[in-house]
């Protein structure tokens, strides 16, 4: 439907996930599908962000919980997180965010490079590919993160991942 | 460019592979004083399969090669000439020969030197007692003996490399002819080349010293292209090669020939300059042989493990399969049909029915799809006639190998996995446990003695026994030898079964002389973790005088595993039952304490450390354990080692698929792998060695 518009205009395809009531935003190509909560079953051991696994039709996948990385706290209680199925660098993995809200046709030139956040924030420079601003309803524009994953990724767990392995 | 032979090609060599195999067991098990004619028969249809089909495909090298040991049985199935233990000597020699042609065709390489020299001295002495002329006038692909033609296939052309005979020209040969007909056949280029030609005061001007190095671009088969040769070819002073194979890049010689001065022989001085990289390296003195030759042996592994990922499949199981889906396919259409029908009683009957159709076909497509991994042990099997043969004449012992059980079916990555200790096994029962022919007949035994190798399916197992009617195991010599290592503590003599496991501890060995074959102290450890490795164990038996039997205790396949499936805090895992001795209720004030925190319980007079699930894998809230009345404990062992591992609650008995942690996310140190619960929730497997590492490493450190 929209993508062939979207790619012929040199638009990209986000998908936007609310996180402790900021707008955050991924690539589209990377998502492969969005779950409804499942049970997870906890990992030995495990960092508090990467706390278990889920049956994704057969599969076993690791969860990355996006609020304990970003050091956001615990979900309110009446959130219901969603998990968000991407696949990096070869492997499927879900992102627990709060709340999937739409896909959104951005304008690379409307993607603006992040500013310097300094280095107490566990969300990092590294983490964001860009920020964009929306119209809002009131008028007044609104902020949408837009991540980075294969280095959010790269950076800590699954470079952890990758020497455990090795 | 896709070429339409390529994909029968690889079912070529699987079938000449097994009718190689076929041969070396037909002539193994020959009977030299009473030879059957059945047999005869058998290996030379054998051989003649595999030179036409060689044929057929493109491989004339193999094609002529057993051309070669075809007619060598021909005048003896005939009764013309008489099967000798020597002439089955070189029988066997050439079935590896056919091997190995098969081995370096299947990479489009030519055969190695030291095989081409082996091939001719082979092709001379199966022709010397040869009465009757060996080779056949109708011979097809006749090219004289050593021949070097490596054609991988017909299509592009051929190169050529031809040295006239000496005697071209008083034979009155007329050599213009010859490239006449070669120019009609397609496009020909030719490269003279006079080295050979001596000064002018050395030379006699009727012989004749003249080589070519020809390119022929053709589609016509090599066949013809030999055919123009016939009167001229002897010896090995033809040697035809056909051009790079369509979908391959031609090596940078071939673009250098079209476009450049450059002669076919400038190449190959080029060529005979070049060394290959370990060659270098060593020259280089950076690495030493030593190294370059196991990089170059990990390198074969990893061909081998390559070429072995292919399954040949019983049609008729993928029809049981077939079969099977079809049913599938309608109860799917029941149960859609139940899920809409409005009268709701009814309608839950034709449910519960559907269900339990349903229930029955996944199991049946379980066990089935597990089926089409499952091949039989005589694939592992088939290589020990020989090799117990070869060893014996090695070690001058009379040992001949029975086999049962060889149609007992076990996973391919289980067989694959088994050949070397097998092999271990094999070898030192032979070397060690076999005793010579003189020792045996002082004894009062048989001066043959019997190895046997024998599968068998028990219950969720497969057993796999080496045995030997040797002298059994010393007992007392291992027990020396433990206490002299420091692997048992002086005082207290183990049991027997415990000190016939000894002889798989690391670098044990109780051979003084070390043998070319075995006892180098690698070994037995080696067959032990690999045993281990696929969730197996082993079992030894012997009696002094009588011999010994190894019991290989395999699971059936790597994928499912029979688990106890248990609770800790709020999380369920599995152990796996093979390392699962029992499980028991205790008291709590029956756990005692040793130095401070250390648990120990004592179960028949022995003490074991306990170990708290809960604790060490930090799982759930902290227990309500010690203070609880009660303690399940799960008793596990592994490497000769005991834990009691306390647990909330005993789910159950059952076999899980085994699921990968490591596809997605990483290894986890005390878990081996995931399985899906009834429920749809992911249990995790635990990893008994493991968790007893991860054991001994917290209260190491705690310590």
């Amino acid at each position: 439907m929209a993508t062939t518009d979207a790619s012929s205009q040199g638009l990209q395809q986000v998908l936007c996930f609310a996180l402790a009531g900021e707008a955050y935003a991924l690539p589209i190509l990377k998502v492969r599908e969005i779950q409804a909560q499942a049970t997870i079953t906890r990992i030995p051991k495990a960092p508090s962000y990467m706390p278990g696994v889920i049956n994704l039709r057969g599969a076993i996948v690791p969860i990355l919980e996006l609020r304990q990385r970003f050091s956001l706290g615990d979900p309110p209680e009446d959130t219901r997180p969603v998990i968000v199925i991407v696949e990096v660098q070869g492997r499927t993995l879900g992102i627990r965010v709060d709340s999937v809200s739409d896909v959104l046709d951005l304008d690379p030139s409307a993607i603006r490079p992040a500013p310097e956040l300094g280095t107490q924030t566990a969300l990092g420079r590294e983490f964001i590919a860009g920020l964009a601003s929306l119209p809002g309803a009131s008028g007044s524009d609104s902020m949408l993160i837009l991540l980075d994953l294969d280095r959010l990724l790269s950076d800590g767990e699954l470079l952890a991942l990758e020497n455990a392995t090795a | 460019m896709s070429d339409p032979l390529a994909q029968f090609r690889d079912a070529f060599f699987e079938e000449a592979a097994e009718l190689a195999n076929g041969m070396e067991a037909t002539l193994l098990s020959l009977d030299l004083n009473a030879v059957e004619a059945e047999d005869l028969h058998s290996l030379f249809r054998a051989a003649h399969s595999i030179k036409g089909n060689a044929g057929t495909f493109g491989f004339p090298a193999v094609a002529s090669f057993t051309h070669q040991l075809e007619s060598t049985l021909e005048p003896v199935r005939q009764g013309v000439r008489s099967m000798t233990s020597d002439l089955r000597e070189l029988l066997l020699q050439g079935v590896d020969l056919i091997r190995s042609h098969l081995h370096h065709a299947r990479r489009n390489e030519a055969l190695p030197p030291k095989d081409q020299q082996a091939q001719t001295s082979l092709v001379a002495r199966l022709q010397e007692d040869d009465s009757a002329p060996a080779l056949a006038p109708v011979a097809p692909p006749a090219a004289p003996a050593p021949s070097r033609v490596q054609a991988t296939q017909s299509g592009t052309g051929f190169a050529i490399r031809f040295e006239a005979p000496r005697d071209t020209f008083r034979r009155g040969i007329n050599l213009e002819r010859l490239f006449r007909d070669l120019a009609r056949l397609g496009t020909l280029r030719s490269w003279p080349d006079l080295a050979a030609i001596p000064a002018l005061d050395a030379l006699d001007p009727e012989d004749c010293h003249l080589a070519w190095d020809l390119r022929l671009e053709t589609d016509r088969p090599l066949a013809e292209v030999e055919e123009a040769f016939e009167f001229v070819a002897e010896g090995d002073n033809l040697r035809i090669q056909a051009l790079t194979p369509p979908g391959t890049v031609p090596p940078l010689g071939d673009f250098l020939l079209a476009d450049t001065d450059v002669s076919p022989a400038d190449i190959r001085e080029a060529l005979a300059k070049q060394k290959p990289l370990g060659e270098l390296l060593v020259d280089m003195g950076k690495v030493k042989p030593e190294a370059v030759s196991k990089a170059l042996d990990q390198q074969q592994k990893k061909r081998n493990m390559a070429e072995a990922s292919t399954v040949r499949v019983a049609t008729e199981k993928i029809d049981r399969l077939v079969n099977l889906v079809g049913e599938l396919v309608i109860t799917q259409a029941m149960l859609a049909q139940a899920s809409q029908q409005s009268n709701g009683l009814q309608g839950e009957e034709q449910m519960s029915a559907a269900l339990l159709q349903l229930d029955r076909q996944t199991r049946e497509l379980q066990e089935r799809v597990m089926g089409i991994r499952m091949v039989p042990v005589e694939m592992v099997f088939s290589r020990f006639p020989r090799m117990v043969h070869e060893l014996g004449k090695q070690l001058g012992k009379d040992v001949e190998l029975a086999m049962e059980g060889q149609a007992t079916e076990l996973d391919k990555t289980f067989i694959e996995m088994l050949v070397d200790p097998l092999t271990h096994l094999v070898r030192n029962a032979v070397d060690h446990g076999m005793e010579t022919k003189e020792e045996r007949q002082a004894s009062g035994k048989t001066a043959m003695g019997t190895i046997t190798l024998r599968a068998s399916s028990r219950g969720g197992h497969i057993h796999i026994e080496v045995k030997d009617d040797g002298k059994g195991l010393n007992r007392d010599r291992i027990y020396q030898k433990a206490l002299t290592l420091g692997l048992l503590q002086p005082g207290v003599r183990p049991s027997d079964e415990e000190l016939n496991l000894i002889i798989f501890e690391p670098g044990f060995s109780t051979v003084d002389r070390v043998s070319d074959l075995s006892g180098r102290g690698v070994g037995m450890d080696v067959v032990r973790q690999n045993v281990r490795d696929l969730g197996g164990r082993i079992e030894v038996e012997s009696q002094p005088g009588r011999g010994t039997l190894i019991r290989l205790v395999l699971p059936l396949t790597l994928a499912i595993l029979d688990g106890l499936t248990v609770r800790v805090a709020s999380e369920t895992f599995v152990f796996p039952l093979a390392s699962v001795l029992e499980s028991f209720q205790r008291q709590a004030q029956d756990v005692q304490t040793v130095k401070g925190d250390r648990e120990v319980i004592s179960l028949r007079g022995e003490f074991i450390p306990v170990v708290r699930l809960q604790k060490l894998l930090a799982v759930g809230a902290e227990p309500d354990g010690p203070s609880s009345e009660r303690t399940l404990l799960v008793l596990v062992e592994s490497e000769g080692r005991r834990a009691a591992m306390a647990v909330d609650e005993l789910l159950g008995q059952q076999q899980v698929v085994i699921k990968s942690l490591e596809t997605h996310y990483r290894r986890v140190e005390g878990i081996s792998g995931a399985t899906i619960l009834g429920d749809g929730r992911v249990a995790l497997i635990l990893d008994v060695p493991g968790l007893l590492r991860l054991e001994a490493g917290t209260t190491a450190a705690g310590a």
